[in-house]
C-alpha cells in the first residue's frame, strides 16, 4: 500500500471518531436539556389537581393534547423532506386526522366521569377509541386493542407509517 | 462510456447513468441541507438517535456521493487516456472514497438494515465485493496489470451504480403497484444482479467479443495509453 492510501486511510479514520465525538456530544447535549424529562403536551395541558372538578373545557382540552401526542410521529413523518429518488419508501404518507367527542351528557354536566370518543382517521379508515376521564382523580382511560389503557401505555401503541 | 461500449443506444445508456448519478447526488443533499429531517432517518427510529449509526450513516453518504462523481469520468477511457495524471488523481479519490469510507460503513450501516435478513445479506455482500474489487483493481494497477485494473474497476463502479440502479428499480416496481417491503427487498437484490449483469456483460463484450480467447488478458484498445 503506497503512503497516499496510508495517509487517506488514517485521515478517514480520524474524521470518523471526530465525527462520531462530535455527534456523541450533540446526543448528550440534547440528552441534558431533556433533563429533567420533558412534559409531553397531555401533561402540560393536564388539570391542576387542586381543581377537584375540572370544566369540561379542560377536559376536552387534555384529550386534544393527548390525542396530539398520539399522532405526532405520524404528523412528523407526513411532514418530513423527502425526494423520491432515495433509498425511503417512494410511497407519500397518508394524512392522519385526530378528533375528540364528548358525550352529549357531559357537556355541562358535573358528574365525577366524562365519557369521550378518540376518533384517528388514516386513508379512509376511522379507528374510533372511547375513553373515560376522571374528573376527581384525573386520569384517563381508553379502550384500545380490546382492553382497557393507560396514557402511556396508549401513546406506546402510536401507529407509524411505515 | 466503457461500460456501453459496443452496446446498440451506447450514448443513450451512458446519458441515462450520468442522468441518474446526477439525480442521486442531489437528493443527497437532502441530509445537508438543513432542513426538516429526511424521511430515510424518520424510518430509522431508534438507529438514527446513535451517534455511531449516524456517523456511519453521514460517512457512507459522503463516500459514496464522491465515489460516484470522482469514478464516472474514469469509466470514459477517451478522456482518461488524454488526462493520465487526473486519471491517476481521481482514481486515488475514487479508492479513498470506496475503500475507507462508503464500502465499510456501508457494511456497518447493512447490519440494521431494511428488509430484515434479506435486507442485510444483500448490503453485506454489496459492500465486501465491492471493497473487494476496488482492492482488486488498486493492487492490480500497482502491479502494473493493466487488464486486471481495468476489469476489477469496472467490476467496482458498477457496484457503485447499484444505488441509482436500486432508485430507478424501486421506482418502477412502485409503478406498477408493489407493496412498500416487498418492493424494497426485491429491488435491492435486482440492483445487485444489474450490477453484475451490467460488469460481466461489458467484459464479455471488450475482452471475449472483440478478441479471441488468445488475447483475453490484452488491454483494450480504448485503454492502451492510459496508464502510460
Amino acid at each position: 500500500m503506497n503512503r497516499f492510501l496510508i495517509l487517506s486511510a488514517v485521515g478517514c479514520l480520524v474524521a470518523f471518531a471526530g465525527l462520531w465525538a462530535v455527534l456523541h456530544g450533540a446526543t448528550g447535549r440534547e440528552a441534558a436539556a431533556k433533563m429533567p424529562v420533558a412534559p409531553r403536551a397531555y401533561e402540560l395541558a393536564s388539570i391542576s389537581r387542586s381543581d377537584a372538578t375540572p370544566s369540561i373545557d379542560k377536559v376536552e382540552q387534555r384529550l386534544a393534547a393527548l390525542t396530539g401526542d398520539y399522532i405526532r410521529p405520524w404528523k412528523q413523518l407526513e411532514s418530513s423532506s423527502h425526494r423520491r429518488f432515495s433509498r425511503a419508501a417512494v410511497r407519500d404518507v397518508t394524512p392522519i386526522y385526530a378528533k375528540v367527542e364528548l358525550a352529549a351528557h357531559s357537556a355541562g354536566g358535573t358528574e365525577g366521569l366524562v365519557v369521550a370518543t378518540i376518533a384517528i382517521s388514516k386513508g379512509g379508515e376511522t379507528e374510533t377509541v372511547p375513553c373515560v376521564v376522571d374528573r376527581t382523580t384525573n386520569q384517563v382511560r381508553l379502550f384500545a386493542g380490546e382492553q382497557w389503557l393507560t396514557e402511556d401505555q396508549w401513546l406506546s401503541q402510536a401507529p407509524r407509517p411505515f | 462510456m466503457f461500460l456501453f461500449s459496443g452496446l446498440r443506444w451506447a450514448k443513450l445508456w451512458t446519458a441515462l447513468v450520468v442522468v441518474g448519478c446526477g439525480l442521486l447526488l442531489y437528493s443527497n443533499l437532502i441530509y445537508f441541507n438543513g432542513g426538516p429531517p429526511p424521511r430515510f432517518l424518520w424510518e430509522k427510529g431508534a438507529y438514527a438517535q446513535m451517534p455511531w449509526w449516524l456517523a456511519a450513516f453521514y460517512f457512507h453518504v459522503v463516500g459514496a456521493s464522491i465515489c460516484l462523481a470522482a469514478g464516472l469520468p474514469l469509466m470514459f477511457p477517451r478522456w482518461t487516456s488524454k488526462h493520465p495524471a487526473w486519471h491517476r488523481r481521481l482514481g486515488y479519490v475514487y479508492l479513498t472514497a470506496v475503500l475507507w469510507m462508503a464500502a465499510p460503513s456501508g457494511i456497518a450501516l447493512a447490519f440494521t438494515a431494511k428488509g430484515g435478513v434479506l435486507g442485510t445479506l444483500a448490503f453485506a455482500l454489496a459492500g465486501v465485493l465491492w471493497w473487494w474489487t476496488t482492492w482488486t483493481g488498486y493492487r492490480a494497477i500497482r502491479r502494473r496489470d493493466i487488464s486486471g485494473h481495468v476489469r476489477a474497476m469496472v467490476r467496482s463502479y458498477c457496484w457503485a451504480l447499484s444505488a441509482p440502479a436500486f432508485r430507478v428499480i424501486q421506482m418502477a416496481l412502485f409503478l406498477i403497484g408493489l407493496e412498500d417491503s416487498t418492493n424494497y427487498v426485491v429491488s435491492l437484490w435486482l440492483s445487485l444482479a444489474v450490477s453484475v449483469w451490467l460488469a460481466e456483460s461489458c467484459l464479455y463484450r471488450v475482452y471475449v467479443s472483440t478478441y479471441t480467447s488468445r488475447t483475453f488478458v490484452r488491454v483494450p484498445f480504448s485503454h492502451q495509453g492510459a496508464f502510460e
